[in-house]
């Protein structure tokens, strides 16, 4: 489970940057970056440095399962990449991005996080009770579901609940309760 | 729409609303974009969720959870339309629905119903695809034109699904079945793209695969009691003849028919309680020689994209391809078309034919049979016979002969969305769709390549050919009794048919705001339609040249077109969040025809949960290409006149049944079908609770009849005409030169209406059951009057609890629904379903009452997180109709209104005490009795 890195939740241009990674893309471009997504981000684990601050974050989590993928993924995170949001930031704005420019099929290193941890603070629900949900997350963040679907999550809301966010194969995202149980695809709105 | 369809919230969640960011979108029944999903229409859906719920693998297990859709054709024993099926919203035709995909128009089935309405084959769509199927309950040809007069079926994809999906399933009842299916999408800010494929494969299943069927046609097990004993077996019957001018054999007057003295030996069944006449034929058992449930295997695909050029311009397409390869068995071909009186010629120096005459009059047959075993050649010669027999019969195995069906659909839609000033929008679409129909069966037998192997000696036509087959004749000490390949092949003849329909479709559809003041919002949307329809029909040459087994050439090639040309507009204003309003009016031309409909809708809220809707508007049918041309068909009538011996017809009972040709001459008078419509109704909705009831109304009238039926037809000659004088003459029959039918005609015309209206009720509920949730759903339409007028002198038909096969329509029970639940707790679900049928009458048989039928369906499935990487697993399984419920059997009344028996009042067994199929195929139940299924679902 350490393909993935660990963002600081509590990051702005972080946690904005998470679904950044498909502007721009083209339909092959985007089946070529899932397919080689994995073994890459495996080859870039290499050497890590931990922040103390990331690892207090991961201590705060809820759960030992969300823990244990933190510290897993802060582990991932290449030394010598110096904040990996800040490689993603609006490519308009940025010199880099003329550097990029065409070279997405060349730039192999993963820009995206695979995941992401979060704490929902509220769910809502569209209309009745067929409208899809929407998870508001700790960060500001707004996710709703992709389609109508049975959706089970913890009873308590007044203290939120932790989610993993994951992409899945065709760069779609995936929300699981705790990282552990059934997902059901979402869509960011805010 | 209201939906039946609904998601749970988990235990002890109180939901708080959240505005909506769905993108707009177009609803059923209308042209304008709007964000809310809920329109103004009355409807029935049934979303993704459901139909999983259910255990559906097929989208015709779709049809029977829609209450307002009654007698849509599942099953076609033994007929071309197998692997086809349809909607049927109303009960009101095939026809006389339109089924949309994602809003748009679809390509027609390659064949037509049979009485040339043709229809949209769901068979054709992956059951990965559907989102949800949205059938809107009331006319809409204001909205789309032609066909949409019982109601709309749109089949909405899962258009914008982003994901990776494997699933599959297998079920086994009296066949097995199995599917994989893929979905995935992808979506970019510039656009997207899904694409969903399907493998489908079921075995095929014999009439004696289903118990009910033997047990209620097949004479329990016993074959002389079987009602699939044809009249023309094999070996057959002789009757002795003369040679006339032209070689051929006549019948000898006065004489009767000699059955094959090695009948059953050689594999045909002298039936039990029949009419004394016909006691003495050799038969020939074929029920197990038809498929119920033929063998099917089906490649399907559909993809669908788009991609944004600009803010302003966004292209969009669809393409789906579908092939099902269809093996059905057939049984033991006819000779037809025979030179000879009514059978082909055996002469008497045959050297298989062991009969000579005799002179003694007390001798019914006039011959007497001596034998191989007896024959002398220096004493016997043979007697000069007409033979009356199939070429091959009981040989040929049970299900063995397979004829090979094609049917391959294509679809293609390419559009453009252009943004216009004022938040306009231009939606230009092309939409080209085909379908065709490829039929490669075995066995046309030529009755002239036929009679000259027999004539010859090289085919031995008599039972010795199986039960002593290596017989050496006595006769010329040569032939052997067996008959070879060679002289098989010498008529043995494939046949083909091929058929298909083509679509194309141009639409222009301008839609935005009108205008804005106050609390008062218009929309409004013009458009154009081109639509262009092709039919052709090519038949075997053999059989188009009358050389077939259907005697009168059935299946006339044609070649035909249809162009319409339609505009229409459609204006919504919205009074707040209090009340809409919808007017909407569509004018086609059809170049001999063209009509006007109107549609007003409206809904308003008397409180927050509560609101009223309505709706009035006018519907059409066109004529179809066919009903404008010709529609000819193979059917079985049973002649009122008979041969009094001598070459002359006479009225009386015991003629001859035999397949004929059916013709439909088409008119170019026809008017189209049209209707009005109204419903009224209230949809009631809190968090958790909703409900609606809508009451509808449909008056139909100057409904397309093919006329007569080809029986009616051939009743007419008789009628009133006393037995033993000659029959009326008729233009409308044509008969060989044995007197025998071999042609029906009728014409087209606008004849009769029917006038139907009921009510439809849904409700859905979800609570909080521990932890878990409970959603509670049901929907069910009750027919309260389908008066069909025929306008031909006999009374108006109260159709309502009828079978209605005697009016050309389908079953209409006065009750139909379905009830179910399903508990959701973390990972598991569990559902329980139940469908009722009402009872009804069998109109074709003195309305004999046919059961109610109900239905109970469970389900069981897990989610398993995480078991196999990234994604989850899911496992269902399931067992439809719990209880194994036969289908109601399909009884029958004597005149007298007394219901027919196994034995009759004299103790006799009556063979055909139940109706063929011996279930209905249009009455919405499931023959398949108790189906037990597994599924699984792998998402990545």
């Amino acid at each position: 489970m350490a393909e993935y890195f660990m963002p600081d939740l509590n990051s702005p241009s972080n946690s904005n940057s998470f679904m950044r990674r498909k502007e721009g893309l083209t339909i092959p471009l985007s089946i070529a970056v899932t397919i080689v997504l994995l073994s890459l981000t495996i080859g870039a684990m290499a050497d890590t440095v931990v922040s103390r601050a990331e690892l207090k974050l991961c201590a705060s989590l809820a759960t030992p399962h969300l823990k244990l993928s933190c510290y897993e993924s802060i582990a991932a995170i290449k030394p010598d990449e110096p904040n990996p949001s800040s490689d993603i930031a609006d490519p308009g704005t940025t010199s880099s991005s003329v550097d990029d420019f065409g070279d997405e099929h060349l730039d192999q290193t993963d820009r995206e996080p695979k995941s992401v941890v979060a704490t929902v603070t509220d769910v809502r629900r569209e209309s009745g009770f067929n409208g899809v949900l929407y998870f508001h997350l700790s960060n500001g963040q707004v996710w709703r579901q992709a389609t109508p679907g049975y959706f089970f999550f913890p009873r308590d809301q007044n203290t939120g609940f932790d989610v993993k966010i994951s992409r899945g194969v065709m760069g779609d995202y995936q929300l699981r309760v705790d990282g552990s149980g059934p997902m059901t695809r979402i869509k960011r709105v805010k | 729409m209201v939906g039946m369809s609904f998601t749970n919230l988990a235990a002890g969640q109180e939901e708080s609303s959240e505005p909506s960011t769905l993108d707009e979108i177009v609803v059923t029944g209308s042209h304008i974009r709007r964000t809310e999903y809920e329109g103004l229409a009355s409807g029935q859906t049934l979303d993704r969720s459901q139909i999983d719920d259910s255990g559906a693998d097929r989208l015709v297990d779709v049809l029977d959870d829609i209450s307002s859709n009654i007698g849509s054709q599942k099953y076609f024993e033994g007929d071309n339309r197998q692997g086809m099926t349809q909607f049927n919203v109303r009960g009101l035709g095939a026809g006389s629905t339109l089924t949309l995909l994602n809003g748009k128009r679809v390509g027609n089935a390659p064949l037509d119903n049979g009485a040339g309405a043709y229809f949209v084959d769901i068979n054709q769509f992956p059951l990965a695809m559907v989102e949800r199927v949205e059938v809107l309950t009331n006319g809409a040809s204001a909205t789309y034109g032609s066909q949409a007069v019982g109601g709309v079926a749109n089949i909405i994809t899962r258009k914008g699904f982003e994901g990776f999906e494997l699933s599959g399933g297998y079920t086994t009842s009296e066949f097995d079945a199995y599917n994989l299916n893929i979905a995935m999408g992808s979506q970019f800010d510039q656009g997207g793209f899904n694409v969903y494929a399907t493998y489908y494969n079921q075995d095929n299943a014999e009439r004696s695969d289903f118990d009910f069927i033997v047990d209620r046609l097949q004479g329990q097990g016993d074959p002389s009691r079987s009602q699939f004993l044809s009249t023309t077996g094999t070996p057959g019957v002789y009757t002795r003849a003369t040679l006339d001018a032209n070689n051929l054999a006549v019948v000898v007057p006065g004489l009767s028919e000699f059955p094959d003295p090695d009948c059953e030996a050689a594999g045909g069944v002298f039936p039990e309680g029949d009419s004394a006449a016909n006691l003495d034929r050799c038969r020939f058992d074929f029920g197990d020689q038809v498929s119920t449930i033929p063998k099917e295997e089906r490649h399907q695909i559909f993809a669908e994209w788009d991609w944004r050029f600009s803010d302003k311009l966004k292209y969009y397409g669809e393409a789906s391809f579908s092939n099902n390869v269809i093996e059905r068995s057939i049984v033991g071909q006819f000779v037809s078309n025979y030179s000879a009186a009514g059978g082909f010629t055996i002469d008497g120096d045959h050297p298989f034919n062991f009969f000579i005459e005799d002179a003694d009059p007390a001798n019914p047959t006039g011959l007497i049979y001596i034998g191989p075993e007896n024959w002398d050649n220096s004493i016997h010669t043979g007697a000069t016979l007409l033979a009356r027999g199939r070429p091959l019969g009981a040989q040929l195995g049970d299900g063995d002969e397979l004829s090979h069906v094609e049917i391959d659909y294509v679809r293609a839609l390419n559009g453009i969305e252009l943004e216009l000033p004022g938040s306009w929008y231009l939606d230009a679409s092309y939409m080209w769709a085909k379908s065709t129909f490829s039929r490669l069966s075995p066995h046309l037998y030529p009755a002239t390549s036929f009679e000259a192997v027999v004539r010859s000696g090289d085919w031995n036509p008599f039972g010795t050919r199986v039960s002593d087959p290596t017989m050496i004749s006595p006769k010329d000490g040569t032939s052997i009794a067996a008959n070879s390949d060679g002289a098989y092949a010498a008529f043995d003849q494939p046949n083909g048919h091929n058929q298909r329909t083509e679509l194309k479709v141009v639409d222009l559809i301008a839609s935005g705001d009108l205008f804005e003041t106050g609390s008062v919002t218009l929309a409004g949307a013009v458009g154009a339609q081109y639509r262009e329809e092709d039919v052709v029909v090519v038949p075997d040459a053999l059989q188009a040249a009358g050389l077939g087994v259907t005697r009168g050439g059935a299946g006339s090639a044609l070649s035909g077109g249809q162009d319409v040309v339609a505009a229409y507009g459609e204006v919504l204003a919205l009074f707040g969040d209090i009340a809409e309003l919808q007017v909407a009016v569509r004018y086609e031309d059809f170049g001999d025809l063209d009509t006007t409909d109107p549609k007003i809708s409206a809904q308003i809220g008397a409180t927050e949960s509560l609101s009223f809707r309505g709706s009035w508007g006018t519907s059409f049918q066109a004529p179809s290409v066919n009903q404008t041309a010709s529609v000819s068909s193979l059917i079985g009538v049973t002649d009122s006149a008979v041969d009094d011996g001598s070459g002359n017809l006479i009225c009386g009972p015991g003629g001859d049944s035999r397949s004929v040709t059916q013709v439909i001459e088409g008119s170019a008078n026809l008017k189209p079908q049209s209707s009005d419509n109204y419903t009224v109704g209230f949809i009631f909705q809190t968090g958790r609770f909703s409900a609606s009831i809508d009451y509808w109304n449909f008056d139909y009238t100057d409904l397309i009849n093919p006329g007569l039926t080809a029986q009616a037809v051939v009743d007419s000659i008789c009628a009133g005409v006393p037995d033993g004088q000659a029959p009326l003459p008729s233009e409308d029959i044509s008969r060989d030169g044995t007197g025998g039918i071999v042609r029906v005609a009728s014409t087209f015309n606008n004849v009769g209406s029917v006038k139907t209206d009921g009510v439809d009720i849904s409700a859905a509920y979800n609570m909080d059951v521990g932890r878990g949730s409970l959603t509670l759903d049901f929907f069910a339409t009750y027919a309260n009057e389908f008066e069909v007028d025929r306008q031909n002198g006999s009374p108006v038909f109260d159709g309502v609890g009828s079978r209605n096969q005697t009016n050309g329509f389908s079953t209409m029970p006065e009750w139909r629904g379905r009830f179910g639940g399903t508990y959701r707790l973390g990972e598991h679900a569990a559902n329980l379903t139940a469908r009722y049928v009402d009872g009804y009458t069998n109109d074709q048989d003195f309305d004999a009452e046919v059961d109610s039928w109900v239905s109970l369906d469970a389900q069981y499935s897990i989610v398993l997180p995480q078991l196999l990487g990234d994604g989850d697993t899911s496992i269902s399984l399931g067992i439809s109709n719990l209880l194994d419920e036969d289908p109601p059997a399909l009884r029958r009344n004597n005149a007298d209104g007394t219901l027919r028996t196994r034995f009759d009042a004299a103790g006799n067994y009556d063979r055909a005490f139940m109706r063929r199929d011996g279930y209905d195929n249009r009455s919405g139940v499931d023959i398949r009795g108790r189906v037990f299924y597994a599924g699984f679902k792998q998402s990545f």
